[in-house]
């Protein structure tokens, strides 16, 4: 490994954070379209200007880069496919971002970038999207609320974590709904308003039309680009996707028994989790962060001399602040090695998010029976 | 707001229309449709289904340029702006609620149910949770589209797809919570564990394609004006439907074959060749003779299915709680309440399938109920006997239940133990089931010839004259039932009891019928003697017994001293560990007469019904042995002849 995991993981999180700052800032921008057109163009210089420098087109390229990479490299270090469900739907809104995205951002960013004459304010994007090209709007208007949903729900799952997350909610969780649907409200009422102004106004046509001409003549290159930036994703995705079944299939019969409190056994492959065997074998196992070491919810109880490799830096860490005993492990960390082990889980399944803010809160001991779920 | 509702309403009738029509006269539309379903016009029909492929591509064509058409003017980027809004707020506010309601349950599917009530429980626990995530999702998304100005026609697709994914996630939500996949211990139904998965994933799966089926040709008829595009989507979903139920049936009984192989036993009905022949019915019927037919099919085939399949569904919910996973054990000695709620199940069964038919036929209840037809009026009163039969029946099972527990708590009976106190119960109870059994039968019948319009008065008054000659007949019959009644009520004798009667019969009772009483002679055999013949009847079973026995001894005896030996005897058969508690009085003799050469004793006693003559045969033993030790023998009984030899003189 280049770095440590705990860094890559504070990389991730931050390039996802300032990805979807970003993206914040441009669905306000289409929000003021129930204004009019002319606000989100007005607006337009303090939301999205600054990303359009270019220190800000840099630091946003190399956040894109550095997310989806780690997410990719993630993804490829994998030792099973046994994730939770919303680990699943980010992987798959990850994955289907950058793709969906690319035309939007190679059709005005880097046109702009490459014709100084061509204009891309809202009135010619709208158009575009409402009468020149409306299967790219459809497109465009997916991709949203995918990002949207990989965003939130990536930031929950980091903020709910926190201590301050019962104060934080009640005003986070309102902004997250309100921006896309207030975003996709403005695309609509101002999208109406560009079509009126269509009909009507044919000076005003002959602009845009001119204006997408522009983009027409370096319509070629703008294929290029595009077709070089799916390669390149392409390829980065395959490749790890058969690295990660490469690493599947080599394990195959590298059979490892891990047997639970409660008589539960599960078998599972050498380099997977405990974490991973409980899910593959649907074994209750409480884990809030879905796996990532930040929680706290899923350490067992092992024997001194379990077979497991070593406790990594993030590990260590969130078992410090959670002030778990000397023979705990995160599941989520703990790689099977060779020789069966045997665990002992120390939160019942049904834990949620606040074992993780006060750990001491929660009886360790604490069984699912019928009593406790009365 | 007000348009909206409009609009919501007319969205709702497109959909529906074609499921509902106004019936012209009933008698001759159920005769039109009898008429239909025998001879369905099958050239009409083939023709219709080419018809509706040769031309579903040109209607294909018109629509994807009126799709083309309504891109450029912007009403579907607007109608898919708005849907974006809706998954939006429904998915988003369902997610919200999932970040509170998973832990609970996961709590709830955590626990191991250890009863089945146990596992009624929570399953409706954990139904109520991910049915409140369903209602939310409903509710967000139906205020979302009532504040949304939709383009006409899209309001029509978006509850078409609403309608869809409720109904898709309902059946997945109610298939889940029943099979319960992941945890054998909470599944409400006789499903093995091999097959969960495979049950839950096949009901989404079947409930999504059906739904299409239905939704998707509506639109297209009611928006698109495409009805032949329609037949042909629906003829195509319907062959998936058929190919995917006929995979599943065969993959199941595969599984099963391989499972049985080994210990299967004896054979079974192939159900997977019923359950083919059946689809594959089904939809040869739905292509040639319209789908009334197929589905008149489906809902037999449906109903039949369930009654075979009702006994091991009502049952598992009584299985014993070990917990064991496959063929779930039917109790052997069924309680009643099982029994009755399978009788319930049954019945509705049957209801729903009928009222299913009714809705096929569309038969129009109203007019038939007011009507005059007598083939309606007919059958309205079948139906109403057949539900007297049901009440009649589960009104049986509740009764002998109660009969056949308070019996089996009571004891077993044998007629040749010694009486206890719950004698008279075990000889009345079984009699009380055989008479109420008459009863409701003849009450059952008498109602429902009353139901089906028989008249039975003019029946009861022809049985009148023959009443009569049957009468003079019957009379010692009636005697017999009367007086055995009298005899049960007065208590005069129990199973198990010795009587003798005024006809010199005598034994021991064995069983009790309405008309006559089987009485076991002590030597063996078995008399039937009619209640009328009784008489008096002399019970030998009751309260006490005194027995009384005389010793003849001779003349010499010391009678004080014999009186002594013999209350000494009594006393020490009182302290017999066997015949002690059977001994009310002790035995005691005393000088009764004085004959010519032989002085007689009488000894008496007092003992348990049935018990004298074990305590008369010990006492005997005991008196011979005293006299023996004593040196007395017993006298003869006749004169004695005492032969004086006298030696000859020398």
């Amino acid at each position: 490994m280049l770095f440590s995991r705990l860094i890559g993981r504070r990389i991730r999180l931050g390039s996802g954070l300032l990805l979807l700052l970003f993206v914040a800032c441009h669905l306000c921008n289409l929000a003021l379209g129930l204004v009019s057109v002319d606000a989100m163009e007005r607006w337009r210089g303090a939301l999205l200007m600054p990303w359009q420098t270019g220190f800000g087109q840099a630091l946003l390229l190399a956040g894109a880069l550095v997310h989806a990479g780690l997410g990719i490299a993630s993804l490829a270090s994998r030792h099973s496919l046994a994730m939770s469900r919303t680990d699943w739907v980010q992987l798959l809104l990850g994955l289907a971002t950058p793709p969906l995205l690319l035309n939007h951002v190679v059709g005005l960013q880097v046109t702009s970038d490459l014709v100084a004459r061509f204009n891309a304010d809202y009135g010619y994007v709208l158009a575009v999207y409402w009468r020149y090209a409306p299967l790219f709007a459809l497109q465009q208007l997916l991709v949203v609320v995918i990002v949207w949903a990989h965003g939130s729900i990536g930031l929950y799952s980091t903020l709910v974590l926190k201590p301050a997350w019962p104060r934080l909610a009640p005003i986070v969780v309102p902004i997250l709904f309100a921006i896309p649907i207030l975003a996709l409200l403005g695309f609509a009422h101002a999208g109406a308003a560009v079509l009126a102004r269509l009909a009507s106004d044919d000076a005003w046509r002959a602009l845009i039309e001119q204006n997408l001409q522009l983009r027409q003549a370096i319509g070629h290159r703008l294929n290029v680009i595009e077709g070089g930036a799916f390669l390149v994703y392409g390829s980065a995705v395959v490749s790890a996707v058969s690295i990660l079944v490469v690493n599947i299939l080599r394990r195959q019969h590298m059979r490892v028994t891990v047997s639970y409190d409660g008589g539960l056994t599960a078998v599972g492959r050498v380099g997977m989790s405990v974490l991973e065997v409980s899910r593959a074998n649907d074994i209750p196992h409480a884990s809030v962060c879905g796996g990532r070491a930040r929680c706290g919810t899923c350490r067992i109880i092992v024997p001194a001399d379990a077979d497991l490799d070593a406790p990594a830096e993030a590990e260590l860490a969130t078992l410090h602040r959670v002030k778990a005993s000397a023979d705990a492990r995160l599941a989520c960390q703990a790689h099977l090695v060779g020789r069966p082990v045997s665990v002992r889980r120390v939160y019942p399944a049904f834990v949620d998010a606040e074992a993780a803010r006060e750990p001491t809160s929660w009886l360790a001991e604490t069984e699912p029976d019928l009593e406790t779920v009365r | 707001m007000r348009s909206w509702l409009v609009s919501l309403a007319r969205g709702i009738a497109l959909l529906s229309a074609g499921t509902l029509s106004s019936p012209a006269r009933a008698d001759e539309l159920i005769l039109q449709r009898l008429a239909g379903l025998t001879s369905p016009d099958v050239s009409a029909n083939l023709q219709a289904l080419w018809d509706d492929f040769a031309l579903a591509p040109s209607e294909a064509e018109r629509l994807g340029a009126a799709i083309a058409a309504a891109l450029r003017d912007g009403t579907a980027v607007r109608a898919v702006t708005f849907a974006l809004i809706l998954v939006i707020v429904g998915a988003g506010l369902e997610w919200l609620y999932w970040t509170f309601a998973a832990a609970p349950l996961r709590a709830v599917t955590g626990t191991t149910a250890t009863t089945p009530g146990q596992a009624v429980g929570l399953a409706s626990r954990r139904l109520a949770y991910l049915g409140f995530g369903l209602m939310l999702f409903i509710a967000s998304t139906a205020a979302a589209a009532l504040m949304l100005p939709w383009p006409t026609h899209v309001d029509t697709m978006v509850i078409a797809a609403t309608a869809l994914v409720v109904a898709v996630r309902s059946a997945w939500i109610v298939a889940d919570v029943v099979v319960s996949p992941h945890h054998p211990s909470l599944r409400l139904a006789a499903i093995q564990q091999y097959k969960s998965k495979f049950v839950v994933d096949g009901v989404a799966w079947l409930t999504m394609l059906a739904a299409t089926a239905i939704l998707l040709p509506q639109l297209l008829t009611a928006l698109g004006s495409a009805p032949h595009l329609a037949g042909a989507i629906r003829v195509g979903i319907g062959g998936l439907i058929t190919v995917g139920l006929l995979a599943a049936v065969l993959i199941v009984s595969r599984r099963e074959d391989r499972r049985g192989s080994g210990r299967r036993i004896r054979p079974r009905v192939p159900k997977a060749f019923i359950a083919s022949s059946v689809i594959m019915a089904t939809a040869i019927l739905a292509l040639i003779g319209g789908g009334r037919v197929a589905a008149l099919l489906i809902d037999i085939a449906i109903v039949a299915g369930l009654l075979g399949a009702s006994r091991r569904i009502v049952f598992f919910f009584w299985r014993d709680a070990t917990g064991r996973d496959e063929e779930p054990a039917v109790a052997t000695l069924p309680d009643m309440l099982p029994l009755i709620v399978l009788a319930l199940v049954r019945f509705a069964t049957v209801i729903v399938g009928i009222a299913g038919l009714i809705l096929i036929m569309r038969v129009p209840l109203a007019e038939l109920a007011t009507g005059s037809n007598p083939l309606a009026q007919f059958a309205l009163r079948v139906a109403d006997t057949v539900a007297l039969a049901f009440v009649v029946y589960l009104g049986w099972i509740a009764i002998r239940f109660a009969i056949d527990r308070r019996l089996r708590h009571l004891a077993p009976l044998d007629p040749h133990s010694p009486p206890t106190e719950n004698t008279r119960l075990l000889t009345l109870l079984p009699l009380l089931r055989t008479t109420l059994a008459v009863v409701f039968v003849t009450l059952f019948t008498l109602s429902a010839l009353w139901t089906l319009g028989i008249q039975i008065a003019p029946l009861l008054a022809g049985a009148g004259i023959f009443g009569l000659a049957i009468g003079f007949g019957a009379q010692t019959l009636v005697r017999d039932v009367i007086s055995g009644v009298l005899f049960l009520v007065e208590d005069v004798f129990r199973i198990g009891e010795y009587i003798e009667s005024g006809t010199s019969t005598k034994g021991t009772v064995e069983h009790i019928s309405f008309r006559t009483v089987a009485l076991r002679h002590h030597n063996g055999p078995l008399t039937f003697v009619p209640y009328g013949l009784l008489g008096s009847v002399r019970n030998d079973s009751r309260d006490w017994v005194i027995d009384k026995f005389n010793i003849p001894l001779p003349l010499s005896a010391d009678s004080e001293k014999i009186r002594k030996m013999i209350k000494g005897i009594g006393e020490d058969l009182a302290l017999d560990p066997e015949l002690g508690p059977l001994i009310r009085e002790p035995l005691k003799g005393k000088l009764y007469r004085v004959d010519p050469g032989v002085k007689i004793f009488r000894c008496k006693f007092m003992t348990a019904p049935g018990c004298q003559f074990d305590v008369r045969a010990a006492a005997l033993k005991k008196i011979e042995a005293a006299l023996m030790e004593a040196g007395i023998s017993f006298a003869g009984a006749g004169p004695q002849t005492i032969l004086v030899r006298r030696a000859p003189e020398p």
